[in-house]
C-alpha cells in the first residue's frame, strides 16, 4: 500500500444535527478508508439514518465539517454528493420500473451514436460488461418491473458504480431478503470493495461482523465504538448499542390474566395471494393484550394483519367477542371495531392536502354531523383538537399535514384510527413508530398502554424486533404463511430473531 | 367561534397567532385568489374605460346570463376535478339532453316532464361515467372522452343533424325569462353555486370528496365509500350539464345538435383558473366562480369592444395563461395554500 492509499477517503469531524429541540447527532466523527467495508449499527433513533443523510447531502449539518480526499466539502443536496462520488442506496429504491436494466443504469447519460440517437447496442454491451464484472447475473434487456427486490437492489448498485464513485452507502440492503438472496448480496458487496469504500447499515449484527472490516456503533447520537470487527461478538455489540436504561424506554405493561374470554378470535384465516399468502392461521387476542405477529418479509404476518382490517380478501372467520363479523373491506372492518394504523403514512395514512383536524375527523364524519346533517369546520376542529391533545401533538394543526414531522403525522394517524368516538375494540398496528423520533415514540407507547388499560386488544406488526419483544404479551411467529410458534413475553431480541430466521437458513443448506 | 378561540382549547405548540402576526398584505397574498381577482379588476377597468357599455348593471347581468351554462357545468366539473378526475362529456351532454328533451316537448310531452328528462339524461350519463371510472377502474379521461364522442354522435343521429324548434314557448322559461329584470338563468346559476358550495363545505359528502381526491387509499382506510362518492360526483356533473342544456335551449328557443361543442374545455379552464388542482383534493367553488367570471368578462368585453371575433380565442388563451402562470409563481414564492 502506498501512502496515499492509506489516507482516508472521507473524514467527518464533529458532525452535529438537531431537529427542533431534539439533538439527533452530537459531535460525531468518523473516517472511511479506501477499500473498506464499514458497518454502522445502532438502535432505531440512534442517529444512523441522520448520519448517512448528512454524508450523502440530504441534510446539512448544524456543526462540524467533512473532508473528501483531504479537501473540505459541503453538499447542498444529494446530487451534489453524487457528483463528488458518494452514492446512497436507500430502502425505498429509485429505479424507473418501465425502463430496462440497461436504460436505468445509463439514465441521464446514455451513449449516443453519430446521429444523436441513443446507441442501444453499445448501452447494452457496456451494461452487460459492468454487470458481469460485478458478478450480477441479470440480463440488461430485462424490464425492471420483472425483477425481484434483490435484483433491483443490484441494478441500483450497478447504476451507482457506473458513476465512478468513491463511497457507496447501503442502507439496510438485506432487510427484505431471504437467506439465499442475502448470501448472493454479500458476495457482490465483497466484490465491490475493489471499486469503492462501503458504509453498510444493518440491524443484523452477524451480518455486520461477517461482512465488515470495521464497525461504528451509534447510541443516542454519539459514537460509542469505532474499531475492527475482529474478535467482537454479537453480545458485545448489542450491549453497546442498547443503553442500560433501555428497559425504561418502554412503558410498563400490565400483563393480562389468561382466564379472560378473548376479544378477537381468528380461525382458519387464509389469504390466497402471489406474494405473502396466509394458510389457515388461527389466533386469539385478549382484551388489554398486545399480540405481535413476527416474521420475515413475505412470511404472511403483515398480510394477516391487513386481512383483519378488510384490506386483503380472505376466507376463514374473524370474531369479536365471539360474534363472527364480515370484514371484506375497511369500512366493514371499522364497523366491526377493527382499526388499522398503517406503516405507509403518505400512501394510505393521511390526506396530505388536508390539515390535522380534517384528517383526524375523517373516520368519524358520520358522527360529526349535527341534527341538520351539517358538518362545520368548528365541529371537526373541536373533536380533533381534544384527541390531538391526548396524543401530545406538537405541530401546526391548521396547516396541511404534509408540513408535519413524521412523529406528528403518526400521531394524527393514531387520532384518526383510534378516535374515542370511533370506539375501536381492536387496534392493528403496522410498524407504528417507523420514522418517528425517540420522544414521540415513547409518547406513542404510553398512548398504546392507555388504550390497553381501557380493554382494547392490540395486534402489532413491526420491523423493529425490540418493539415487539418489549411491548407484546405474546408473539406469533410466521413462516411461509403459517403460524409456526407462539411465544410468551420475556423472550430476548436475539431469541426472537433466531425464531424468525431459524428454519429458513436450515433449509437452504 | 368564541369557543374555538378561547385559550383552553388551544393545542400546545400550535401557532394560533400565525395569521395575526402577519401583515395584511402577506395574508392577502396567501389567499389563493388574488391573481384572478387582480386580472378581473384590471380587465374590468380596461373595458370600463374603453367602452361605455361595460360598466352598467344591465351589462353585468348580461355577463352572468352569458356564462350561466358554462358556470352550472363548471360546478360539477369542479367536484370531478377535486376527485382528481376529469369530465370531458359535459358539452356533449348539453347537446344530447337539449335535443332529446326539446323533441319530446315538440312531440307533446308536458314541458316539466321534458325538462326533468333533460336532467335525467345527464344523471344517467354521469352514473355511467362514474361506474366505469370507479367500479371498472378505467381512467375518467378515457371514459368521458368516449362518452363525449358517443353522446355528440347521438345528438346528431336523433335529429338527423337538424335543429329542433317549434316546441312550446314555456320550454324557454329557464333560458330567456326574467323576473324583476333578473334572468331566471342567472338565478339558477347563483343557486347552483351556493348549494354546491354548501355541500362541499358543510356536509360529510363534501369532506369525503376532498379526502378521496387528496388520497384515495387513506380515504378508503378511513371508512369512506370511495366508489359511492365517485359515482355520485360524476352523476352531479352529468345532472348539472343536463340542467344547463335546458337553459342553452331556452336562450336560443331551439336545440342545436352541435351545441356545447367546446364547452368541456372552457369549463375545465374556468375550474383550473379558479385554483383547483388537477391532482385533486385542493380547490373551492368560489374559486371556480372567479374563473367563470374571468372568462365571462373577457368574452363580453371583447365583444362590445368590437374586437374581431378572430382575436377572441387568442386573447382568451393569453389571459388564461397569464393568470395561471402568476398563480404558479405565487405558489412557489410564498407557498400559498387554499
Amino acid at each position: 500500500m502506498t501512502a496515499t492509499e492509506s489516507a482516508p477517503i472521507l473524514e467527518a469531524h464533529d458532525l452535529g444535527k438537531r431537529f427542533g429541540d431534539v439533538e439527533v447527532l452530537h459531535r460525531v466523527s468518523l473516517k472511511i478508508m479506501p477499500r473498506e467495508i464499514m458497518g454502522l449499527v445502532g438502535q432505531n433513533g440512534a442517529g444512523k439514518s441522520t448520519l448517512i443523510k448528512l454524508i450523502a447531502g440530504a441534510y446539512q449539518p448544524d456543526g462540524g465539517n467533512m473532508l473528501l480526499h483531504g479537501k473540505p466539502v459541503q453538499f447542498r443536496d444529494p446530487r451534489d454528493a453524487l457528483r463528488a462520488g458518494i452514492a446512497t442506496i436507500y430502502q425505498e429504491l429509485s429505479l424507473c420500473h418501465n425502463l430496462t436494466v440497461a436504460e436505468n443504469i445509463f439514465l441521464g447519460h446514455m451513449p449516443r451514436n453519430r446521429w444523436g440517437v441513443v446507441d442501444e447496442e453499445r448501452m447494452r454491451r457496456e451494461a452487460d460488461r459492468l454487470l458481469e464484472e460485478l458478478g450480477i447475473p441479470i440480463n440488461p434487456r430485462e424490464s425492471v418491473a420483472q425483477l425481484t427486490l434483490l435484483e433491483r437492489q443490484l441494478v441500483e448498485i450497478a447504476k451507482a458504480i457506473h458513476r465512478n464513485l468513491d463511497v457507496l452507502i447501503l442502507d439496510e440492503p438485506t432487510s427484505a431478503l431471504s437467506q439465499r438472496e442475502k448470501s448472493a448480496l454479500y458476495r457482490i458487496v465483497r466484490n465491490l470493495r475493489q471499486r469503492a469504500s462501503i458504509i453498510y447499515i444493518s440491524h443484523y449484527l452477524e451480518e455486520i461482523l461477517d461482512l465488515c472490516d470495521r464497525v461504528v456503533v451509534l447510541r443516542d447520537g454519539e459514537v460509542i465504538r469505532d474499531g475492527p470487527t475482529g474478535g467482537l461478538d454479537v453480545r458485545q455489540l448489542v450491549h453497546e448499542m442498547v443503553a442500560s436504561d433501555i428497559k425504561e424506554f418502554f412503558p410498563k405493561h400490565n400483563r393480562v390474566a389468561a382466564e379472560v374470554a378473548p376479544l378477537l378470535t381468528v380461525a382458519n384465516l387464509t389469504v390466497k395471494a402471489d406474494r405473502a399468502p396466509v394458510h389457515n392461521a388461527s389466533l386469539t387476542v385478549l382484551p388489554g393484550e398486545i399480540v405481535a405477529l413476527a416474521g420475515l418479509a413475505g412470511s404472511g404476518a403483515t398480510t394477516l394483519a391487513r386481512a383483519l382490517c378488510g384490506l386483503a380478501p380472505h376466507t376463514g372467520t374473524v370474531a369479536i367477542h365471539g360474534a363472527a363479523c364480515r370484514v371484506a373491506n375497511s369500512r366493514q372492518g371499522l364497523q366491526a371495531g377493527i382499526s388499522y394504523v398503517t406503516n405507509d403514512r403518505k400512501g394510505e395514512g393521511l390526506v396530505m392536502t388536508l390539515n390535522s383536524y380534517d384528517n383526524g375527523g375523517l373516520s368519524i364524519l358520520h358522527l360529526l354531523r349535527n341534527m341538520a346533517g351539517i358538518i362545520t369546520d368548528r365541529r371537526v376542529k373541536i373533536s380533533s383538537e381534544e384527541q390531538l391533545r391526548t396524543v401530545m401533538f406538537r405541530g401546526q394543526a391548521e396547516r396541511p399535514v404534509a408540513f408535519l414531522s413524521g412523529g406528528n403525522q403518526q400521531k394524527v394517524v393514531f387520532v384518526k384510527m383510534a378516535h374515542q368516538r370511533l370506539k375501536p375494540q381492536v387496534l392493528v398496528l403496522n410498524d407504528p413508530t417507523r420514522g418517528v423520533d425517540i420522544g414521540a415514540k415513547r409518547e406513542l407507547y404510553d398512548l398504546l398502554m392507555q388504550m390497553t388499560y381501557q380493554g382494547m386488544a392490540v395486534v402489532l406488526v413491526s420491523t423493529d424486533l425490540e418493539e415487539m419483544v418489549q411491548l407484546a404479551d405474546r408473539i406469533y411467529v410466521f413462516r411461509d404463511g403459517s403460524i409456526v410458534r407462539e411465544i410468551s413475553h420475556g423472550i430476548s431480541m436475539r431469541e426472537l430473531q433466531i425464531a424468525i430466521e431459524q428454519k429458513e437458513g436450515g433449509e437452504a443448506q | 367561534m368564541n369557543q374555538v378561540n378561547d385559550g383552553t382549547t388551544a393545542i400546545p405548540g400550535t401557532v394560533g397567532g400565525r395569521s395575526s402576526r402577519e401583515s395584511w398584505w402577506k395574508r392577502a397574498i396567501r389567499t389563493r385568489y388574488w391573481p384572478i381577482v387582480l386580472a378581473l379588476v384590471l380587465l374590468s377597468g380596461y373595458f370600463s374605460l374603453t367602452t361605455q357599455y361595460f360598466l352598467s348593471f344591465n351589462n353585468l347581468v348580461t355577463i352572468l346570463s352569458q356564462v350561466s351554462v358554462l358556470g352550472i357545468a363548471a360546478v360539477g366539473e369542479t367536484m370531478v376535478i377535486l376527485l382528481a378526475g376529469i369530465d370531458l362529456s359535459v358539452g356533449a351532454v348539453i347537446a344530447v339532453a337539449g335535443v332529446l328533451s326539446a323533441s319530446w316537448a315538440l312531440n307533446g310531452a308536458p314541458v316539466p316532464i321534458a325538462m326533468l328528462g333533460a336532467v335525467g339524461i345527464g344523471l344517467a350519463i354521469g352514473v355511467i361515467n362514474g361506474t366505469f371510472t370507479y367500479i371498472w377502474r378505467m381512467a375518467s379521461f378515457i371514459v368521458t372522452l368516449a362518452m363525449m364522442s358517443f353522446a355528440s354522435g347521438m345528438a346528431l343521429i336523433v335529429t338527423n343533424g337538424s335543429t329542433v324548434f317549434g316546441f312550446p314557448n314555456s320550454f324557454n322559461v329557464l333560458g330567456s325569462a326574467t323576473i324583476g329584470g333578473i334572468p331566471v338563468s342567472v338565478g339558477i346559476l347563483v343557486l347552483v353555486f351556493v348549494l354546491g358550495h354548501l355541500v362541499l363545505r358543510y356536509t360529510s359528502f363534501g369532506r369525503q370528496v376532498y379526502a378521496v381526491g387528496g388520497n384515495v387509499s387513506a380515504a378508503r382506510l378511513s371508512g369512506v365509500n370511495v366508489v359511492g362518492v365517485g359515482i355520485v360526483v360524476f352523476a352531479i356533473s352529468g345532472g348539472l350539464a343536463g340542467l344547463a342544456s335546458i337553459i342553452e335551449v331556452g336562450r336560443l328557443a331551439s336545440a342545436i345538435p352541435i351545441a356545447g361543442q367546446d364547452l368541456a374545455l372552457s369549463t375545465i379552464a374556468a375550474v383550473i383558473i379558479g385554483g383547483t388542482s388537477l391532482f385533486g383534493g385542493v380547490g373551492t367553488l368560489p374559486g371556480t366562480a372567479l374563473g367563470v367570471l374571468l372568462i365571462g368578462v373577457l368574452n363580453n368585453g371583447l365583444a362590445i369592444s368590437n374586437v374581431s371575433a378572430f382575436w377572441d380565442q387568442a386573447i382568451q388563451g393569453i389571459v388564461i395563461f397569464v393568470a395561471v402562470a402568476i398563480d404558479a409563481w405565487v405558489q412557489r414564492r410564498f407557498g400559498a395554500r387554499s
